[in-house]
Parts: C-alpha cells; sequence; structure tokens
C-alpha cells in the first residue's frame, strides 16, 4: 500500500512538472511565478479532483489514462456541480468554485482508503 | 488493462532503458512546443486580448466578465441586455465559467486566460487521442501524432483564434468520454461517462450529436461482426440516465433557445459546403495527408467488413471517426454544424494511423525502422509544409482601445447609455460588450453613405449591441422573445458618445473629428478622456438641443 501511495505520489509530482514545464517553454518570456499559479490553478481546481475520483481504479488504469480522464472528469464535474447550484440553490458561483475542488479531492482519497482497506481485509 | 502495455509508464526506470516511443513522443513535443509559438508571443499577459482575430472571442469574454462580475450565471447584466433585468443567458456556461475561475483563482486577466484555455483544450485532445489510439496500437497512436499538428495551421486554427474556444473544450470532452467508454466495464464507471456527456452537453453540445452517433454506430458495428456487448450497452443506458438527470433542469430552456435561434426550424439536413467563408475546411486544406486519410478511410471499412477478430477499441475509435465525416455533411440546429471539420486533423489521425500502421505491417521485418522512418518523414513534411503563418497581434482590439475601456469603467455610472460612432476595428460589435456598459454602435454604412452624401446629421441609424433577446425566464421555462434591430437614435439622448478619431480611411477620419466639434461647440458635449486612437465624449444636457442638420464641401 505505501509503496502504491509513494508510485502515485512521484506520478503525480512528474505530471506537475511535465505541465508546468511545458507551459513554461511556450510562454519563455514570462516570469515563471505566473506559470507556476497557472500550474496550480489547474490542476487545484479541475485536474485533481478528477484524478482523486478515479484513484480508486489504480490497479485497473494505468497512470497517465487517469490523468487525462481525470482531467476531462475535473471540468467537467466541477464546473457542472457550480452551475448547478447556482441554478438551482443561487449559490454565488465564485465562492463555490474553490470549495467544490477540495470536496472531491477529499472525496476521493477517502474512497481510495475505505476500497483499499477492504482488499486488505 | 494491464497496467504497462497500455499505458504510458511515468515511473522513472523509464529512463534507465532507452524507450523509443518515449524519445519519439519527446520530439513530437519539442516539434508541438514550435508549432504553437505563433500564438501568445511567448507571453501569458498581454496589455489587451492578444490575437483575437474574430468576435466570437470577445463574447466568450464578456461571458467570463459577467460571471465573475455578479457571481451569478443564470441571467445576463443589463449591460448585455440593452438595459433590461433578469434576462435568461442563452449562452452555454461551462468555458466562461472555467474561464472566470482560473482567472480569479491565478489573478491573470480572462481575456489571456481565454486564450490560454483555448490552446491548453487543443493540446489536451490531442494528447488522450494519442492515448486513445495507443489502446489499439502503441505503433499506430505515435504514427498519428503529427497529423494532428495541422491543428495550429490555417484554416484549422481558426478554432484558436476565431472564438471556437467551447468546441475545444468540447472536443477533449468527447475524446475522454470515449477512453471512458472503452473502460465502461469498470464498476461504476458508467456515472463518469454521464458526468462527461453532461459536461459536453453544457460546453457546446454539437460535438455531443456525434459522440452519440460514434456510438450508435459502433453498438452497429459491434452487431454486425457477432461481437454485440449487452454489458456496455445496459451501462451506456445507464450513463444516459445519469446525463438526463444532470442536464433536465435545463432541457425546457434549451428546447425554446433551439426555437429562439432556428429560424427555419429545422433540426437536421444536408449541409452544402460553404466554400465562401475563408475558414471552411476541406479536404485539400490537409495538403498530401488527405490521400492518406481517404486511403485510410477505406482500409478501416474493409478491415471491419472483412477482418474476423476487431479490436473493440479498432471499431469504436473508426465509428466515432465516420460519425464526424457524416456530421461534417449536414447541419444540425444551424449551419456552423460543420464546423467538426475544423477537427478533422483529430479524426483523420485515426485513419491515417491505420493506413500506416497496415503499411508498416506488410513489411514486419523492418517494421521498427520503418516506423521510426515514417514518423520523422512525417514531422519533417510538417515543419516543412505545415508550420503555421504568424496570427496578427491586434485583429480587433489593441491596448489604446482597452485603456478607453477600462477608463469607462472605472469612471462612468454603471447604466450610463454610450453611442458607438465609428472604428476601423468596431466591425466586430461584440468587443464593446467588455465595456460592460449599454451601448448601441451607429451603422457604419449609414455613416459612410453620410460622408458621401456631404451631411453631417446627429440623428442616424444605430444598433442595439445586446447579447439578451428579451429571453425572460419564468420558473424553468422562458418567455418573451424578441430581437433587437436598427433604430433611427439622436447622439444628444447618450450619456457618452465613444469614437475613434484615427481612421485608415482620410475621409472618415475628418468626418468624425467634424461630428466631434459639432458635439462639442453646439450640443454641451466634452471631451472626458482621450488617448492616441480613441475620444469619449460626456453628454453636459442629456435629451437637450442637438446640432442641427447641415451640409459640407467633402
Amino acid at each position: 500500500m505505501k509503496k502504491i501511495t509513494k508510485k502515485e505520489i512521484i506520478n503525480l509530482c512528474i505530471s506537475l512538472l511535465l505541465f508546468y514545464v511545458f507551459w513554461q517553454i511556450h510562454y519563455f518570456r514570462q516570469n515563471p511565478w505566473q506559470v507556476i499559479k497557472l500550474t496550480i490553478g489547474h490542476f487545484y481546481l479541475f485536474i485533481l479532483p478528477g484524478y482523486f475520483l478515479l484513484l480508486k481504479y489504480i490497479h485497473q488504469i494505468n497512470f497517465a489514462y487517469r490523468i487525462f480522464i481525470g482531467a476531462g472528469i475535473g471540468y467537467s464535474l466541477v464546473l457542472i456541480i457550480v452551475y448547478l447550484l447556482n441554478l438551482i440553490f443561487k449559490l454565488d458561483i465564485m465562492i463555490t468554485y474553490i470549495i467544490i475542488p477540495i470536496i472531491f479531492i477529499v472525496t476521493g482519497i477517502i474512497i481510495f482508503y475505505i476500497k483499499n482497506r477492504r482488499v486488505n481485509g | 488493462m494491464p497496467e504497462e502495455q497500455n499505458g504510458i509508464d511515468l515511473n522513472l526506470s523509464l529512463f534507465k532503458k532507452l524507450n523509443l516511443e518515449l524519445v519519439m513522443l519527446f520530439i513530437f513535443m519539442g516539434v508541438m512546443l514550435y508549432f504553437i509559438s505563433v500564438f501568445s508571443g511567448a507571453k501569458l499577459i498581454h496589455d489587451s486580448p492578444y490575437q483575437y482575430v474574430a468576435g466570437d472571442m470577445f463574447f466568450l469574454l464578456s461571458g467570463a466578465d459577467w460571471i465573475t462580475d455578479s457571481g451569478d450565471v443564470t441571467k445576463y447584466p443589463s449591460y448585455l441586455s440593452d438595459g433590461a433585468n433578469d434576462q435568461f443567458p442563452g449562452l452555454l456556461p461551462l468555458f466562461p465559467m472555467a474561464t472566470a475561475f482560473l482567472s480569479d483563482f491565478t489573478g491573470i486577466e480572462k481575456y489571456d486566460i481565454l486564450f490560454h484555455l483555448n490552446i491548453f483544450f487543443t493540446v489536451m485532445t490531442l494528447l488522450a487521442v494519442y492515448l486513445l489510439l495507443r489502446k489499439i496500437n502503441k505503433n499506430m497512436a505515435i504514427l498519428a501524432l503529427p497529423i494532428m499538428l495541422l491543428m495550429f495551421k490555417w484554416p484549422f486554427n481558426y478554432n484558436l483564434t476565431w472564438g471556437m474556444q467551447m468546441a475545444n473544450m468540447n472536443f477533449f470532452f468527447v475524446i475522454t468520454a470515449l477512453i471512458v467508454f472503452s473502460l465502461l466495464n469498470l464498476p461504476i464507471m458508467f456515472l463518469f461517462f454521464g458526468i462527461l456527456n453532461a459536461g459536453s452537453f453544457f460546453s457546446h453540445m454539437r460535438e455531443l450529436l456525434t459522440l452519440g452517433l460514434g456510438i450508435s454506430i459502433y453498438f452497429l458495428f459491434s452487431a454486425l461482426k457477432r461481437n454485440f456487448d449487452w454489458m456496455r450497452l445496459k451501462k451506456t443506458f445507464y450513463s444516459c440516465i445519469v446525463s438526463g438527470i444532470i442536464v433536465s433542469y435545463y432541457l425546457p430552456i434549451l428546447w425554446q433557445l433551439v426555437k429562439a435561434n432556428t429560424s427555419g426550424g429545422f433540426i437536421l439536413k444536408y449541409c452544402p459546403a460553404m466554400t465562401h467563408l475563408p475558414h471552411f475546411v476541406v479536404l485539400k486544406d490537409m495538403g498530401v495527408f488527405q490521400w492518406f486519410f481517404i486511403l485510410g478511410v477505406g482500409i478501416a471499412l474493409l478491415t471491419i467488413i472483412f477482418k474476423k477478430n476487431v479490436k473493440q477499441e479498432y471499431l469504436l475509435v473508426s465509428a466515432f471517426g465516420f460519425a464526424c465525416i457524416f456530421t461534417s455533411y449536414v447541419c444540425i440546429i444551424g449551419n456552423k454544424t460543420s464546423h467538426i471539420r475544423n477537427f478533422l486533423p483529430f479524426f483523420a489521425a485515426f485513419f491515417i494511423g491505420i493506413l500506416l500502421l497496415n503499411l508498416c505491417s506488410i513489411l514486419r521485418r523492418f517494421r521498427k525502422i520503418l516506423i521510426c522512418a515514417a514518423f520523422m518523414t512525417f514531422i519533417i513534411l510538417m515543419i516543412s509544409n505545415h508550420f503555421p503563418k504568424e496570427i496578427p497581434e491586434y485583429a480587433v482590439s489593441n491596448p489604446a482601445t482597452w485603456d478607453s475601456f477600462r477608463w469607462i469603467q472605472a469612471n462612468t455610472e454603471e447604466d450610463a447609455s454610450i453611442l458607438a460612432l465609428y472604428g476601423d476595428n468596431f466591425y466586430q460589435y461584440t468587443l464593446f460588450f467588455s465595456m460592460k456598459r449599454r451601448i448601441h454602435e451607429v451603422n457604419t454604412n449609414e455613416y459612410i453613405n453620410r460622408i458621401k452624401e456631404g451631411i453631417i446629421s446627429p440623428i442616424l441609424p444605430a444598433h442595439r449591441r445586446f447579447l439578451g433577446k428579451k429571453l425572460v425566464r419564468e420558473g424553468n421555462k422562458l418567455k418573451d422573445i424578441t430581437y433587437g434591430s436598427l433604430v433611427n437614435v439622436s447622439m444628444c439622448d447618450y450619456d457618452y458618445i465613444y469614437t475613434n478619431k484615427i481612421s485608415r480611411i482620410k475621409p472618415i477620419q475628418d468626418y468624425t473629428s467634424m461630428v466631434i466639434n459639432n458635439l462639442i461647440r453646439e450640443a454641451n458635449f466634452s471631451i472626458v478622456y482621450t488617448n492616441e486612437l480613441t475620444v469619449v465624449l460626456k453628454n453636459n444636457n442629456v435629451n437637450g438641443t442637438c446640432f442641427k442638420e447641415k451640409r459640407f464641401n467633402r
């Protein structure tokens, strides 16, 4: 379990680094701090929520697939939930958008641990 | 799916031995960075909207502006509704929301984030297509990569600079949905498939129709191959229920928006080639690759018909490719459905990959060398023949215009009415939405006619520039659908006059100066803001006496 988690964290860090390097090369005349903020924004708001929700498939789906599918699901799910909360309950979307990603991240981690505890007996 | 066979192992152990696929992938990433270097000027932050070539870019920017300002997606602000309140937005929300959130989170201007997201989703789609094809065969996926670089070249890059952001986002959802569909037999994966489809619905919708058609064709192919997967069909059905629940609240509204936006009431019809449009994609835009594409389509068809054991992913990808080809020739709710043609490099990559893989398989002994050679040849062909041309930096907006907008936002009343006179860049009227004020714009043709006739008059026909179509929401229904029209207005009825004082056409520039002078001398206007390009005049006596119509010597 610890080995899997460590490998997963390393893979995640490499993805984050690759993402940053790619956009920093593209925006090479830009102050790195802005590109770092952009990278954190993409990952926190959209990519990580989807990625963590897919963590339960760690043994079935390869990391690269999970991060890409996770990005698709993250962009889709976070935006839909924020939109529906606004449409139905009139919640201010400029507040909910900060809160919703962390809820999905925590949910994904909890599901992962519950599933693994069951598997490990 | 075995872990190490079907995916890229991002583990460090990969670097310990030479992995040919990884080497080609890195070469490709380098070339892609070179291709996208024509966008953004190597900077994330600009003084004003950069490389915004057409009005739709500003249309979506105004969406992100209004979402950030109000925190509410359910109604347009009054400045986008010609002064009316509570108008329901006919804009699908996901892309403007993503722009607003990322901009608010990072503190980077919305117009920069919007353009960045455009490139971001295209790059992500490209890599997602690679991963999708890799589920069929990794060599095929590698060979398909260079073809997708065409996305950054005209006319395909119309998607990037002319305002097809929502479609770009949606195509990423669609490709991701295809990967998820291939994994649908995993527990509760149908839930994610449903979420992606709902995201697709709320981001642009038309590509979702293509996806739906593609999946239907896939089931048809499976049935013909006597390899029908009932479990997958059942899970697809479950996912439709999930999507249906998510979008149900919006469906009655959508139906009325569709009715409001389609004058002829058609849903599906044949769409003739619109070659008069500069951005309309035809096969020859792919150069030599069009022949590879056609051959690839033929081989895919033959494989599906005659080969016994065809991979499910092969059927799925081919089915989606055929659906893309079909929807390129039909109109679904308006003409622009054929814009799927602008994604041709993505779905052509499926078929070209299939063709090349088959060619390389003929000489099995040299397959590895052939694949490397084909990949490098394609890369060289792309760089030499298909490298994108420079994009105009400030085609519509420019820093001077943007400074004047910022001044108006900071120094005029929120309910101020503004009349825009003339500017060489005013032809894309959505530009004015970023002013965040109620704006009417003088009809350019009439303005030029007055110059030709030698008449200077305060009364001119003007367009009411707004997004709302008087769609007022009651519960989850809309009422009162009416449209804006051209009306005769008096310059002296507005709080402010906004114009460019410089024009590339000298007689227009002189005429505008004359109008400004008349407004100041005879109608109680004063200049409150000016820069090297623009002027803002304040009306100190709204609805008061105006200057008289007169003739002048041309």
